[in-house]
């Protein structure tokens, strides 16, 4: 019905829409969203006319109605069936409600004014407004009436195509959700095809058949509600969830100048691991000295659960697996007793180091206590986590440790593992369950692996 | 060098500034001049919608009475006191009420009651028409096919013509009746003697052409208004601005086309 092909606008030196194509079918309701000053507002005014392209058409029903050669009068024939709400509903301050919506009849039918005054007590009606609100002033009335009453005004030529210029700006939410109902009931009550700018998510999503979002004067996502959802493209996700920073599908924060190349969605996959590993990176720097375990090198006790508070924060929040898993060294006693204090440190400070090495780039280790190491497992599928960590536990029990009296020893390790769940759901609960497996895996004589299994219901 | 290249950069800038400016001046003239167009053309349209005119001119006419009266009461006084400590000594009293019928018909009584007027409806249309662009009022009578030149535009110049020279013959009025109250009062003349000077040289031409030119700046004062309204920016501040703007035009060119008329006419 409405479409939109290659549309220009500069004002000066600022391109405002650079390159826009978009769809309208009849009786859809279309949400244009984006940021506030990215040329959403511009759009509708092409569309009914308020502004002129410097390049492409807008064509409604296959005839071109806007394009950069058409003058302002050429759209006269047009606004007959459109019909445009704006922003804080402009409506003729001079003027009371009655008079507003009737304006436009007066001026345009040579109904009398009984069938007049029928017509906007109807209208008013439609709109969720007592027929003696007409007698009211604009200043009279809160936001939400006047975008009401602007809307009545607006309908009461029966336009075929509704332009709403963000209407639930500056409106509390139970008012939002009164013009949203009614733009949905015009929609099924008058057959009217919708476009809406807003950036108000809540309602794109209640109101909206297709999303379209505008990004630096382009289109860079046009679907159904669900697929703005599901989508990868960063930016959108920063958008619809109102992130202050760009976020990835795992919950990371990104630096503005990998906007640009993520916008274009080169190789995401292949990027979000390099800033998984940035972040790690800065992690790591960030730490304090102190904070380190300094003779592993490792994360301390401190500093690790920190980092296993963000994680299952980000984990819950992208709804992604992830296991904790806490190593223990067998034989320490049992060395200490035989070598001495400083033989135990070599052990542990060893065990830290191959930890360190053997864990992917995108999970973290730190020492947990005195013999004990912990190991988030990010994105950790739960029927593979005891195969990981008894992979992991192995390649730890491969290194040699020489001791005092010239003899080669290899470290045993057991180790406790919990996924988190809605039981888990917190740093001190997962360490407990994971601590609590590693007493269970003691208990059956150390040198294994034993997994935090869930209370059986009753 | 540099003491030498230093005067000619500044006198480059200057000059580019200046033309700068002149350009400006111009494109705003060109406006100005297409929206005096536009409403002409329109003003036939005025009887399909005469009940909007009607309304604007009580609001310019009606509602600015008390202000021109007032105003117009020490017009009348302070011209008859002036004329008496100008004339004291040189000129025979019996001709001021020549001086002040003079003064009163061709230049103060047109020009300063219309200043006056411009300084209460300049600034009122210019603020109207300004909160309604930032309001998107303009914008949504466009949207709903309603000419905003024609059914705002044209009904305050039409009103703007009529009544500037109806509360400029009121002014006149008011303030020749203060002007006998006050010789009666303060100047030692007899007032059969004052309204002598009144009738003496009496020009019904002066009278005529004095009050028609007001229409001309009735026409001046709405264009000003509509004008520096519909080029307002921004919100409450653009609006200030906008009818600051269109005060001063409106004076400095009521005043040029005073000149101007009276170069033509007198």
């Amino acid at each position: 019905m409405l479409k939109i092909e290659h549309l220009k606008k500069r004002f000066g030196n600022q391109l405002v829409l650079d390159d826009i194509n978009l769809e309208v079918n009849k009786g859809e309701v279309v949400c244009i969203i984006g940021q506030s000053g990215g040329g959403k507002s511009v759009i509708l005014k092409h569309i009914i006319g308020l502004m002129i392209p410097d390049g492409g058409r807008i064509l409604l029903d296959g005839e071109e109605i806007s394009s950069p050669t058409k003058k302002p009068s050429d759209f006269e024939k047009v606004r007959k069936r459109l019909g445009m709400l704006f922003q804080g509903a402009a409506l003729f301050d001079s003027k009371n409600v009655g008079e507003n919506i009737a304006f436009p009849l007066r001026e345009h039918t040579d109904y009398s004014e009984e069938k007049i005054n029928e017509i906007v007590e109807e209208a008013l009606e439609m709109v969720g407004l007592q027929p003696a609100f007409k007698y009211k002033m604009p200043s009279e009335l809160s936001g939400g009436m006047k975008s009401r009453v602007g809307l009545a005004r607006a309908i009461v030529m029966k336009p075929e195509i509704m332009l709403y210029d963000e209407p639930t700006s500056a409106l509390d939410p139970i008012m939002t959700d009164k013009i949203n109902d009614l733009i949905l009931s015009l929609r099924d009550k008058l057959k009217m095809t919708s476009v809406v700018v807003t950036h108000d998510m809540a309602s794109a999503y209640k109101i909206s058949d297709r999303i379209a979002m505008i990004y630096e004067g382009r289109i860079i996502f046009y679907g159904t509600p669900a697929e703005i959802r599901a989508s990868r493209n960063p930016y959108i996700q920063q958008f619809i969830r109102g992130q202050r920073k760009l976020q990835y599908a795992v919950g990371v924060g990104i630096e503005e100048e990998e906007e640009s190349a993520l916008l274009k969605n080169i190789d995401i996959e292949k990027i979000k691991q390099k800033v998984i590993l940035d972040r790690k990176l800065k992690r790591d720097k960030s730490f304090d000295l102190a904070s380190r375990d300094t003779l592993t090198g490792l994360m301390g006790y401190q500093q690790f659960i920190t980092v296993l508070r963000d994680e299952i924060e980000r984990s819950i929040s992208e709804q992604e697996p992830m296991a904790l898993a806490v190593f223990s060294i067998d034989q320490l006693n049992e060395l200490g007793n035989k070598y001495g204090q400083q033989f135990c440190e070599t052990v542990i400070r060893e065990v830290g180091r191959k930890i360190g090495l053997s864990i992917r780039g995108t999970d973290s280790a730190g020492r947990f206590s005195s013999d004990e190491f912990g190991l988030i497992l990010v994105k950790t599928d739960p029927s593979l986590l005891e195969t990981t960590v008894n992979r992991i536990r192995k390649r730890i029990m491969e290194i040699v440790i020489k001791t005092p009296d010239g003899n080669n020893i290899h470290p045993v390790l057991s180790a406790g593992a919990a996924m988190l769940d809605e039981l888990t759901a917190s740093a001190d609960i997962l360490a407990k369950a994971a601590g609590h497996a590693l007493s269970l895996a003691k208990q059956k004589g150390g040198d294994c692996v034993v997994i935090a299994s869930k209370p059986k219901a009753g | 060098m540099q003491f030498v290249l230093a005067p000619i950069s500044s006198l480059g800038r200057f000059f580019i500034n200046l033309l700068g400016g002149l350009v400006n001046f111009f494109i705003h003239v060109s406006r100005f001049f297409r929206l005096f167009w536009s409403i002409i053309i329109r003003i036939p349209l005025i009887v399909k919608n005469l009940s909007i005119s009607i309304e604007q001119m009580y609001t310019i006419g009606i509602d600015s009475l008390p202000l021109v009266s007032v105003i117009a009461i020490f017009i009348g006084a302070t011209t008859v006191t002036q004329g008496v400590y100008q004339f004291s000594g040189f000129i025979p009293l019996k001709f001021l009420g020549l001086a002040v019928c003079k003064t009163l018909i061709n230049e103060i009584g047109p020009v300063f009651t219309s200043m006056v007027i411009a300084g209460r409806i300049a600034t009122a249309i210019a603020a109207e028409i300004g909160s309604m662009k930032t309001g998107e009022q303009i914008d949504a009578m466009i949207c709903l096919n309603l000419d905003p030149v024609r059914y705002l535009y044209v009904p305050k110049m039409v009103a703007c013509m009529i009544m500037v020279p109806m509360l400029v013959i009121w002014s006149e009025l008011i303030a020749f009746i203060s002007s006998i109250f006050t010789v009666i009062f303060s100047v030692n003349i007899t007032l059969y003697v004052y309204l002598n000077g009144l009738k003496y040289l009496f020009n019904a031409r002066d009278l005529f052409l004095g009050i028609a030119k007001t229409s001309v700046f009735g026409a001046i004062i709405a264009l000003t208004g509509c004008y520096f309204g519909l080029q307002t920016k921004g919100g409450a501040e653009g609006v200030g601005e906008s009818t600051t703007k269109a005060v001063i035009s409106a004076f400095v060119l009521i005043l040029i086309f005073d000149f101007i008329i009276a170069f033509l006419v007198w």
